[in-house]
């Protein structure tokens, strides 16, 4: 049996100019970091201009790329930074993006699939975009990304009491959001 | 009700897949970016001694267009190649740094290697931060605290400085291109150096610099950037002279006449009673020896022999001893006193920029079967007629292996 090459073999060939070494390295985080860059974005076709991005740009810019840190938390923060990047220059679309999201998760999955993953991520999509970008974008870094708090100040580039105060709010806003939703669909 | 704990776990749950349709977007942008982007240009390739011949006329054709461009010849009329700035420096009869180490603290060093075995005969190393001179020979290492008029008195050289510079930098490039690391050799305006040749080796983590004067082939300066989980450290030699006199009351050292003199025996590391016998075995062997009795020593909490393999481990007390050996065979070990599944062990290579021995990369696997990459420094002695190894300890942090 073939073992799958490591994240670091697959850095060397492709800083070495082989595509198919970071198509590799796309594949094998595919999911993880859409599903981050969805979680901060909360729009798909922002998630996904932000995955082709940074893959774009790692494949432009590969002579120049360091591994500082586990690959999949680096290219974490790349999405990350990215993500933010693109929300500074464009509007979220207003116009129901989870509608788009539930059909590409439609067509990706068995109906039956779909739809338990389309709610769960739909209720979260939508109270995570309801909460302000900041706090929103601890909360993900903290659970989805498993950053600590003092590195997610780094990125956010403020202090740590900060970022302790937006990781509170955020989390009771977004028990607020989740436990109305929830209320409301007992009561009505 | 939903609590803050619910509502964390969604968000480490948050999943999505990808689709066909960004798999085709990121395959196109990545395939075009490859093809538009060669950014290898105006990059050097390394030439290493059995590729000079080969690679001249390239070099030759690369050199002339450069020059050509730029009209810039500081190069000389010929391609450049380690092997001369190696060559350079077995030339030099002492060397005289000013350096920074990981932590922080600027020192100065003087190194005079012995011309036949290239190992330094007379190193000195003085600290002033530290309030610390040490000066080591093959036979004799001193610990010298001017401040406190005290001097420690050590059998044996010092471990870390036995490397002339001419073998580090032969060691680290090699190395460097057989463990598939880049290396690049381009020319540079340096701030503080001014245009030199840069000797650039990356890696996964760790990165070498080394500033080469075009006109002398000499080193100007050097530096290694390491990277681990707590953060990025950096040595330097960002100034070294050639050729000076050592002066005089470092060479010959005399402990002050009313100093307080402390011999201390062997110095822990060649301690002739630590570590194996390795009389009669092969480097691999014994290296997969002594590792083997480290890996069953920890998987039977066996702490005075973890002692003896490992001289640094000595002084620790027992907590001390188990809590540094544990986190370092993997630092994400759950519950140390499940011990370890299983080991391999690899084979031993020499890295420039761990004179303290040869380094043995070893795959840990845990009792829930996940996988750890540890490299190991193991250093051969020779002392009172006895060959021995012990292993220094891990270098660099463990790394789990994804997948």
């Amino acid at each position: 049996m073939t073992q799958a090459p490591s994240d670091k073999s697959l850095v060397r060939e492709f800083r070495r100019g082989d595509p198919e070494a970071l198509l590799a390295i796309y594949q094998r985080y595919r999911d993880y970091l859409l599903s981050v860059a969805m979680a901060l974005a909360c729009d798909l076709g922002l998630a996904e201009d932000a995955m082709h991005d940074v893959f774009v740009s790692l494949a432009q810019n590969r002579r120049e790329f360091r591994l500082r840190r586990n690959l999949k938390a680096c290219l974490a923060v790349c999405v990350v930074n990215r993500i933010r990047d693109l929300r500074r220059r464009q509007q979220v679309r207003a116009a129901n993006p989870l509608d788009e999201e539930a059909e590409i998760l439609s067509a990706s999955f068995g109906p039956e699939q779909a739809a338990i993953l389309n709610e769960q991520c739909r209720r979260l999509a939508e109270a995570l975009r309801q909460i302000p970008e900041a706090q929103r974008d601890v909360l993900v870094l903290r659970h989805k990304c498993d950053l600590p708090l003092r590195e997610i100040a780094k990125l956010q580039q403020t202090g740590i009491s900060t970022v302790h105060a937006r990781y509170r709010y955020g989390l009771d806003a977004l028990r607020t959001l989740m436990n109305g939703e929830l209320n409301d669909e007992i009561g009505g | 009700m939903k609590s803050a704990d619910d509502i964390t776990r969604a968000i480490s749950e948050f999943e999505i897949q990808g689709n066909h349709r960004l798999d085709e977007r990121v395959r196109e942008g990545v395939g075009e970016a490859f093809s538009v982007h060669e950014p290898q240009a105006r990059r050097w390739r390394l030439l290493l001694t059995s590729r000079i011949a080969q690679l001249a006329a390239a070099a030759v054709i690369v050199l002339a267009a450069l020059v050509g461009l730029y009209a810039w010849d500081f190069w000389g009329v010929r391609a450049y190649a380690v092997t001369e700035t190696i060559e350079a420096l077995r030339k030099v009869e002492t060397s005289h740094a000013f350096c920074t180490d990981w932590d922080g603290n600027k020192f100065e060093m003087w190194m005079r290697p012995d011309p036949v075995t290239r190992q330094n005969d007379f190193i000195c190393l003085i600290y002033p931060e530290l309030d610390c001179v040490t000066i080591s020979t093959p036979r004799v290492s001193y610990y010298y605290y001017p401040g406190r008029n005290l001097v420690r008195i050590v059998r044996g050289q010092l471990i870390t400085s036995s490397l002339d510079l001419a073998s580090l930098i032969e060691s680290l490039v090699s190395g460097a291109a057989k463990g598939g690391e880049s290396v690049e050799i381009r020319r540079e305006a340096n701030d503080r150096y001014g245009d030199v040749i840069c000797v650039h080796c990356t890696g996964a983590v760790r990165e070498y610099k080394a500033w080469v004067d075009p006109k002398t082939r000499l080193l100007a300066g050097w530096e290694c950037v390491r990277t681990s989980n707590s953060g990025e450290f950096v040595k330097s030699k960002e100034e070294i002279r050639y050729n000076e006199p050592v002066p005089d009351r470092w060479l010959h050292f005399q402990c002050p006449d009313d100093a307080e003199i402390r011999p201390e025996g062997w110095g822990p590391i060649d301690d002739p009673n630590h570590g194996i016998d390795v009389s009669g075995l092969s480097e691999e062997h014994a290296c997969s020896q002594i590792l083997s009795d480290l890996f069953e020593a920890v998987n039977k909490a066996d702490l005075a022999h973890i002692r003896k393999l490992i001289p640094f481990a000595a002084g620790l007390n027992d907590l001390a001893l188990a809590a540094a050996v544990y986190e370092s065979l993997g630092s994400l070990w759950d519950d140390p006193r499940a011990g370890l599944a299983g080991y391999e062990i690899g084979s031993p290579y020499w890295d420039g920029a761990c004179p303290l021995g040869v380094l043995v990369p070893c795959v840990l696997t845990d009792h829930q079967g996940r996988r750890f990459e540890v490299t190991f420094i193991v250093r051969f002695r020779s002392i009172e007629g006895r060959d021995s190894c012990v292993v220094v300890f891990t270098w660099g942090k463990a790394r789990k292996i994804e997948g």
